[in-house]
């Protein structure tokens, strides 16, 4: 029988990473032309707030994505006003993997709630459609009122159905006149009149 | 028209409740709910509406969605997922492991290369001994290779336990009289798993989503982690995901539980699809 | 017999609303909430047609497109994408990856139905 008991070890290769950490040492490797180095070195700058900006700065070049990932997940972790300044810039990159990423980590970080009224009244509407989904991402009691907000006053057609859809999970009875009046606002808009009716018939409780 | 007797009040939910409580559990886990488990999630809807003390499904599903009571979403996942460990538990993962993954394993790395693999949660021993028995009853590499298997597990209790081996009725119900005559020895209440099996497998304790305790674990070519993920918040389950990708040797594979998909978790992964079952790799280096 | 789209947006209440107007008309919808899990039933079962939209998180719709072009058993289906961009170097980029048509967002059920038909009866040996 050739099961053969090994207890856990460390790697063949002598595993390099177990001496202590060196941010700055790190943060050099964050630019190594190995991936797994880079990648490892994002990982293991895991609460390094000193680190933020070679992490963000580094993201924006960034192919791999494991190491995309990794970086993301560091600065997630670290979190705070620094790391949503660092992140926000993307929501308006060309790079729509790029732009995406940022909008679904950015909802895992509370401190981007200061960042939404910026957001959602920001003047392009590529970048409030973003932060519709971002807002409904995000753990915050302020949530449907953003959202609400959006659907009240936002002139776009599509950023404000994305954000009739979105109330439909986090409102409640109460939002169904905004949602009717916004409808009103784009008598011609096929989605708009798809999405009020059916937030409406869920918010209002029926079938 | 289902024609069950209603249960007392509260009553059970609308239609357009039951839906929307689907569509967010989906959203959360992949877990898709069809019609005929209309009543099993009710029921524990319901519950669950109740003990968060809810006027209402609106007041208690606003609640849920807004993500703020990390309480509210734990006590649904519990309430609706099903926590039972067993040996042989979806062992069509085990026949693929045999059929599908390590032919390609050995494809990409010799016939006789060693092989190592990981089973995390290991609970109390079921899944880790079950790899085991697997391969030593349907494997003909085993003659061969050497096989390492290591479990890891938060829960030192459950290590401990996993180190004894001994097993009631129920974890042992999809196993043959014949496998628990090759394998086991009789004991009160139930059956112990022999003790070339358990020195065979090295248990230990440790936290998956640790990514300092995880280091040490690396260069596996399989990984089980099944009905872990589905029960930690985004960003817990996305670094539990990248421990598991740095446990792996390039090339490597994970499993995961039946219902559960990586689409849910981290885009580091590739699925790959073999007869029925989806298995994700690690890419292998220098992969696009 | 019955032509399966599938519908690949994170936000549930455009997936209903594509969904809806593709049932209508008679076909085959199944849905996924984000590209890798779009990817992953796309490896399980044939479709005769891919709706995806631009902006999803995780996996936008480009890389998505430029994934399922690169191998699997609906590699060459054809692909709508939606989006609210109207710059002509997002469809650009749509069709760089692969993309058959790119449409903008509201979309009717009119053209939404007008294309994918179109679509598929390009399709057909």
């Amino acid at each position: 029988m050739a099961l053969v008991r090994r207890t856990a070890e460390t790697p063949p290769d002598g595993d390099r990473r177990n001496r202590p950490r060196d941010p700055p040492a790190l943060v050099a490797a964050l630019t190594d032309p190995d991936p797994n180095v880079r990648r490892w070195a994002a990982l293991d700058l895991d609460g390094e707030t000193g680190a933020i900006a070679p992490l963000a700065a580094a993201l924006s070049g960034e192919s791999d994505q494991a190491v995309r990932e990794a970086l993301l997940s560091t600065l997630a972790g670290i979190g705070g006003p620094e790391v949503v300044g660092a992140l926000v810039p993307h929501l308006r990159s060309k790079d729509a993997t790029l732009r995406n990423t940022c909008v679904e980590w950015l909802g895992q970080i509370p401190a981007t709630a200061d960042a939404v009224p910026g957001l959602i009244g920001d003047d392009d509407a590529a970048v409030r459609a973003l932060a519709v989904t971002l807002v409904a991402a995000l753990h915050d009691p302020r949530v449907p009122g953003w959202l609400l907000d959006v659907v009240a006053d936002d002139p776009d057609a599509n950023v404000c159905g994305a954000a009739i859809g979105e109330l439909a999970d986090v409102g409640d009875e109460t939002a169904c006149t905004v949602i009717e009046a916004a409808a009103a606002r784009f008598p011609s808009d096929p989605f708009i009149a798809f999405a009020a009716r059916t937030s409406v018939a869920r918010l209002a409780g029926s079938g | 028209m289902m024609s069950l007797p209603a249960p007392t009040a509260p009553a059970g939910l609308s239609d357009a409740e039951f839906g929307r409580v689907s569509d967010y559990f989906y959203r959360r886990t992949g877990i898709r709910f069809e019609s005929n488990k209309r009543y099993f999630v009710d029921k524990r809807v319901v519950a669950c509406i109740r003990a968060a003390a809810a006027p209402s499904f609106t007041a208690w599903f606003s609640r849920l969605r807004l993500g703020n009571e990390r309480e509210l979403e734990r006590a649904l996942l519990n309430s609706l997922t099903v926590h039972e460990t067993y040996f042989f538990r979806e062992d069509y993962q085990l026949a693929c492991l045999v059929s599908d993954v390590l032919p390609r394993i050995e494809r990409e790395r010799g016939r006789r290369a060693p092989l190592r693999i990981l089973s995390v949660p290991c609970s109390t021993g079921e899944e880790p001994y079950s790899i085991a028995l697997w391969l030593l009853e349907h494997w003909p590499g085993i003659d061969e290779v050497d096989v390492s298997i290591v479990g890891l597990d938060i829960d030192a209790e459950s290590v401990e336990a996993a180190r004894d081996g001994s097993y009631g009725p129920r974890s042992l119900h999809r196993l043959s009289p014949a496998l628990l005559r090759a394998w086991f020895d009789p004991i009160p209440g139930g059956h112990r798993i022999k003790a070339d099996i358990r020195d065979a497998v090295d248990l230990s304790a440790a936290n998956v989503c640790d990514t300092a305790e995880m280091r040490r674990h690396r260069d596996y070519d399989v990984v089980f982690c099944r009905n872990l993920l589905i029960y930690f918040d985004e960003v817990a389950s996305r670094r539990t995901a990248e421990n598991l990708f740095s446990s792996l040797r390039p090339g490597g594979f994970l499993f995961l539980g039946h219902t559960e998909s990586m689409s849910r978790i981290s885009p580091i992964f590739d699925p790959v699809r073999f007869t029925e079952t989806t298995v994700y790799q690690r890419p292998q280096d220098g992969s696009p | 017999m019955s032509r399966d789209v599938l519908v690949v947006d994170d936000a549930t209440t455009v997936r209903m609303y594509h969904s809806g107007i593709l049932r209508d008309a008679g076909f085959g919808v199944a849905e996924a909430a984000n590209g890798y899990e779009a990817l992953e039933v796309l490896l399980e079962r044939r479709f005769d047609l891919v709706l995806v939209d631009v902006n999803m998180p995780r996996m936008d719709g480009f890389a998505f497109v430029s994934a399922l072009r690169r191998g699997g058993p609906n590699r060459t289906a054809p692909v709508v994408m939606i989006s609210s961009e109207e710059a002509d170097a997002a469809a650009d980029q749509a069709y760089a990856v692969g993309a058959n048509i790119y449409l903008n967002k509201p979309v009717t059920a009119d053209e939404l139905i007008g294309m994918v038909r179109a679509l598929m009866g390009s399709s057909e040996p």
